[in-house]
């Protein structure tokens, strides 16, 4: 009987027990059961138990690899949802798009959350670059970090220019064919040195990447799949291995003095060191040289419940309400259905790859594949060769001098980037001058390797001038930047048909 | 923090909500439904289907037809189109007029086939698709006999449901445009063939000189009364047809669609003689194939003209002193290969050899042709280029001057003028002339006029032409 | 009870958490509803289930038509015209027209004439569809719509 009993009292309990054995240690209503929580709970503990209060400081980080994060989990589940309905071939795949944007119920909303958020997706991983940058937050111990972030730039535009293809419009076929055809561009060198029968990376490239000689069935195919499978998992990967990293490097970056900026925590922190039993200590055994938090004063830390997580949550509204709110105004752009026999002019690639594109309309290999190659692995060395001490975690290291340093940078980049177009615009490049030139001494001298040697050597002069490395970062950063955004505009709103220059698109020859 | 969070769900939510409005509340095609059922309702001749008429559900519907890749939602406004009550019901609800729905149900063959626009969409200015981006946007009402050719012989609907396309079909051979334009293998190379010219997107045509709408039928339209005002520098003779003149040959236009991929089902047995590009246009004789690809330019052909509108002077190739000239091969290069410099393009692969044998016994007349007449340039001296030159000065350079375009005379120094004129053809077209044209014979009967040495050295000289050019 | 949760309750229940947090979650639920609708197309993409049959006159007697590309047999008898949907009730198999009837041919139900269930696991008869008449005079039959066995259209 006392079996039964108890088989009773299980029956009736049956619900708080499942609920116990679910969440182990009591509502979480308190910091310490709320920290226990974030600790225990498998889809909360990315987020650390306590958090500094520097790093909630929105004018410091302005949330912006949380909006990375946060477009990429919305384009997830849009993307997830427009599957349902997508068909990747080359006959339906208009058709289908057309479906979701006239009749299925919130299709077109969803579509439009999807390209919004992913152009929103790439604007906030290159702001987010920046803002890591300009408070030198790729130091030591955060180099490795850097780099990962570099692989999710590239990942981040892989994946937003292999959705580019799938609605099978005439702006993805263009788009798409100019993209493969770039991916062939090392045949212009291979070309110059004769060796392209032997050994034809370019030809290896597109082949690869469209599996047809044009833009068609194969290629729609393998850019679904990088585009739903490959480039997601990776990005996945990659975005663990960034969080893990900002967590083991000991959080957001953050001044070595932060603690006296930012005064005394206020009444309602918890005190760390705590006379908790549960305590463990046995992972001091693997801890090796300093601690990153050893002498930082964890007193100055706040309950990343609910602190962090309001934070998150607000960053994340924010970026679905502007999604939302250019989703509701813009619908997202569906040309003609894809046509091999009419070229789009201009035939333009998306935004991003606009200031690539300008180069590009000189040398297909500088513009395509060498300048880009040399930028990544040039911003992928800068922590590396940036060893300087100090500066981190403020803006411009809130020094006078660096935001002089970046002013005049600025303006260098500037001007040099604006000087070059106009020139080129206004009296042609080399080809125009010497009809005969060989193209590869025009791969090796056009406005854009031109451009990046003068980047490159006013920073070296930085660097020597100033007696400064992270000056030198700061010069080649800002003219980077600054070329990238004067370029993306020049090809964005300067450039008409046949890639001639126009002031407005109203002065476009009609055709 | 708490605030930022509060506003942004605030304008998210917002925005949330104001999206699913516009999407499932204030849509066009719900009010034309709620309509419709409300006229049905008006129209229930009893209360049992007035109420049922009340109580149609409001949902989207569409024709799907697979095998012509066809989904259409235009009747999800256009409620009433095989409704005879519907009959006299302002649009969208409108029974379609004519009894064409029942020889082509919807069921079977959709909406766009024969009206075109993009049967997707669920709103009016989407479907009709002019500012939007789709190829083939709605027909107006008085060019949809078009779509009518796409399956159908425009000749065999002449009496029934098509006389527009069947007039355009027909103003096309009586005008003459076989003579430029390529269709259904026959035709010259000047203009561009036209096998599925309704096919063409207004992204293929010039549109900068369209005022208003840019639609491939305004084009066309308008291209048949004002060429040049359309394409500038267009070489195809304005020919100022009727206000209906050029809507048939529009809706002729629209009709060819060679190439399109159509279910056999669908296409008509007529139509399948038709589709193929080597088909037998019936049978025509010599006179028919002189009407339909020389008249344009040669006219009668019995004197020849000076055409103002091609600049030039056109021989006139049934005169018998130009008859007398010619031979069998001369006659055959020239209509097939064309005459360089001239506007005369080669009929070679417009016309069958059949074809080219009635055309050549419909020219020679009661003229008796040889195949080849002898020749007796062929052994002259090589000559000198300089003292040809200054003959070409004096005697020839006012019609041919060589470095002026668009002259009155052949282009003697273009690439297909001295790649396809042989040595003999020159020294005979100097000696002999071109009868029916400004080109007179320069050596007389009794020995008058050039020398043969003369004749060498104009020989020389004309073949210098060649290089001076770039 | 150790000292540390001698800490006080968290003052959560603030104003602006709780507007601040109730928006948040609103807003998700109205997203969630916008996505959980999108699964379910307003309009299938397959051809109408209503299609025209034929005249009345155009109708066999006694003996069933099977509908070319439908899975309908159409009939008419002293009755009237009535059609009978050919799949099966049982798991949505093609019956086959039997000597006796119509015979299943997944798990051998089988059904007599009139479409009644005679053997085999079909929980009910052959589904009877309307009919109805066009305005143009063919009659239609709807594989959306059943009625009662029985039903007839009056010729």
């Amino acid at each position: 009987m006392e079996a039964w009993k108890d088989y009773v009292a299980s029956v009736k309990t049956l619900p708080r027990s499942v609920w116990d054995s679910l969440v182990r240690h009591g509502a979480p209503v308190t910091d310490r059961s709320r920290m226990e929580t974030v600790l225990q709970n498998l889809f909360l503990h990315i987020h650390p138990t306590r958090v500094h209060r520097w790093s909630l400081r929105w004018s410091y980080s302005l949330g912006l690899g949380l909006i990375c994060a946060a477009s990429f989990l919305l384009l997830l589940v849009t993307g997830v949802l427009l599957m349902f309905y997508y068909k990747p071939s080359t006959v339906l795949a208009y058709q289908s798009i057309q479906d979701i944007h006239y009749v299925i119920p919130s299709g077109r909303f969803m579509r439009n959350i999807h390209r919004w958020g992913a152009h929103i997706m790439v604007v906030a991983v290159i702001l987010h670059m920046a803002r890591v940058f300009y408070t030198s937050s790729y130091k030591k111990p955060r180099e490795m970090n850097w780099v990962f972030g570099l692989v999710l730039l590239v990942l981040t535009l892989g994946l937003s220019f292999s959705g580019y293809l799938l609605p099978w419009d005439q702006l993805a076929y263009w788009a798409t064919t100019i993209g493969a055809n770039i991916a062939q561009s090392p045949r212009e060198l291979t070309d110059a040195l004769g060796i392209t029968p032997y050994f034809d990376p370019g030809g290896f490239q597109k082949t690869l990447l469209l599996g047809s000689r044009s833009v068609g069935e194969e290629a729609l195919i393998r850019f679904y799949v990088l585009h739903i499978m490959v480039l997601p998992l990776l990005m996945v990967v990659f975005m663990g291995l960034h969080f893990w990293r900002i967590r083991k490097d000991g959080g957001l970056s953050r001044p070595e003095d932060a603690d006296e900026r930012l005064g005394p925590p206020g009444d309602d922190a918890l005190p760390v060191f705590t006379q908790a039993q549960k305590k463990s200590y046995g992972l001091m055994a693997v801890v090796r040289g300093t601690s990153p938090t050893v002498g930082r004063g964890p007193e100055n830390t706040v309950p990343a419940w609910p602190h962090l997580m309001t934070a998150e949550a607000a960053v994340f509204m924010f970026t679905l309400a502007i999604t939302v709110a250019l989703s509701f105004f813009f619908d997202a752009p569906l040309k003609e259905m894809a046509n091999p026999l009419i070229p789009e002019n201009p035939a333009k690639a998306p935004w991003y790859f606009l200031g690539l594109q300008e180069i590009v309309s000189f040398s297909a290999f500088a513009g395509g594949v060498l300048l880009p190659m040399l930028a990544l692995i040039g911003l992928g060395l800068i922590p590396y060769l940036d060893r300087e001490p100090g500066g981190v975690g403020y803006w411009l290291g809130g020094r006078d001098r660096d935001k002089r340093v970046f002013l005049q940078s600025a303006a260098f980049g500037l001007a040099a980037v604006i000087g070059l177009e106009a020139f080129a615009v206004r009296f042609g490049w080399l080809r125009d001058w010497f009809p005969g030139i060989p193209q590869i001494v025009i791969t090796l001298f056009n406005p854009g390797t031109l451009l990046t040697f003068l980047y490159v050597a006013y920073s070296v002069w930085i660097i020597r001038r100033e007696n400064s490395t992270r000056l030198g970062g700061i010069a080649i950063f800002t003219c980077l930047l600054a070329g990238f955004i004067i370029l993306t505009l020049i090809g964005t709103y300067f450039r008409g048909p046949n890639w001639g220059f126009y002031w407005s698109p109203s002065h476009w020859p009609v055709h | 923090m708490k605030k930022l969070l509060l506003a942004s769900s605030l304008v998210a939510l917002g925005f949330l909500v104001a999206s699913g409005l516009s999407e499932n509340v204030f849509v066009s095609w719900k009010g034309y439904q709620k309509e419709y059922a409300r006229l049905l309702a008006e129209r229930a001749e009893d209360p049992a289907r007035k109420r049922e008429a009340l109580a149609t559900a409001v949902e989207l519907r569409q024709f799907v037809v697979p095998d012509l890749h066809v989904i259409d939602r235009c009747v999800t406004c256009h409620l009433g189109l095989d409704d005879p009550r519907m009959a006299g019901a302002p649009n969208p609800y409108a029974a379609h007029p004519g009894n064409i729905l029942k020889i082509h149900p919807p069921e079977k063959f959709g909406c766009t086939i024969c009206h075109r626009g993009q049967g997707a969409a669920v709103s009016f200015r989407e479907a009709k698709a002019v500012d939007v981006y789709w190829d083939y946007p709605l027909l107006p009402p008085n060019l949809v006999e078009s779509s009518c050719g796409i399956c159908h012989d425009p000749m065999a609907l002449a009496e029934r449901g098509a006389p527009a396309l069947a007039r355009g079909a027909r103003l096309f051979e009586e005008k003459g445009c076989h003579g430029c334009h390529r269709l259904g293998g026959l035709g010259g190379s000047l203009g561009a063939e036209l096998d599925s010219v309704g096919l063409k997107t207004k992204h293929q045509l010039v549109m900068a000189n369209l005022p208003g709408e840019r639609t491939t039928y305004r084009w066309l339209d308008r291209h048949f009364k004002d060429p040049q005002g359309i394409v500038p520098g267009s070489l195809m003779k304005p020919d100022y047809p009727t206000e209906e003149e050029a809507r048939a040959l529009t809706i002729y236009m629209l009709s060819l669609q060679a190439g399109r991929e159509l279910p056999d089902r669908a296409v008509a047995r007529d139509r399948h003689r038709l589709l193929s590009l080597e088909h037998d246009q019936g049978e025509r004789d010599g006179r028919t194939l002189y009407d339909r690809l020389c008249r344009v330019c040669h006219g009668e052909g019995t004197f020849g003209t000076y055409d103002k509108f091609l600049g030039r002077f056109v021989p006139a190739i049934r005169n018998p002193a130009f008859l007398r000239m010619a031979d069998r091969e001369f006659l055959r290069a020239s209509i097939m290969r064309g005459r360089p410099g001239t506007q005369m393009a080669g009929f070679d692969g417009g016309m069958t050899d059949a074809d080219l044998a009635k055309l050549l016994e419909y020219l020679a007349g009661s003229e008796r042709i040889p195949e080849r007449r002898p020749d007796s340039y062929e052994k002259l001296p090589v000559g000198d280029a300089k003292r040809g030159g200054s003959i070409f000065a004096r005697q020839c350079a006012g019609c041919h001057d060589p470095g002026e375009k668009g002259q009155v005379a052949p282009t003697l120094s273009s690439r297909s003028f001295q790649e396809k004129a042989s040595d003999a053809m020159i020294l005979r077209t100097i000696a002999e002339g071109r009868p029916g044209t400004a080109m007179v014979a320069f050596v007389g009967p009794e020995g008058t006029g050039f020398t043969g040495g003369e004749l060498a050295d104009l020989l020389a000289y004309l073949r210098t032409l060649s290089s001076r050019r770039r | 009870m150790s000292a540390d949760d001698r800490v006080k309750e968290v003052g959560r229940r603030d104003l602006l958490s709780l507007a601040a947090w109730g928006a948040f979650c609103a807003s998700l639920a109205t997203a969630m509803i916008g996505m959980l609708r999108l699964p379910k197309p307003s309009v299938l993409p397959d051809p109408s289930l209503k299609g025209k049959v034929g005249l009345p006159g155009a109708i066999p007697e006694e003996e069933y038509r099977k509908v070319p590309g439908r899975n309908v047999f159409v009939s008419r008898s002293e009755q009237g015209v009535f059609a009978i949907s050919s799949v099966c009730t049982h798991l949505g198999c093609v019956v086959a027209p039997a000597p006796a009837g119509f015979n299943c041919p997944c798990h051998g139900s089988r059904f007599d004439a009139m479409g009644r269930v005679v053997g085999g696991p079909a929980p009910r008869g052959l589904d009877w569809l309307k009919v109805t008449k066009a305005p143009d005079g063919e009659l239609v039959v709807d594989e959306g719509e059943t009625v009662p066995p029985g039903t007839y259209w009056k010729v």
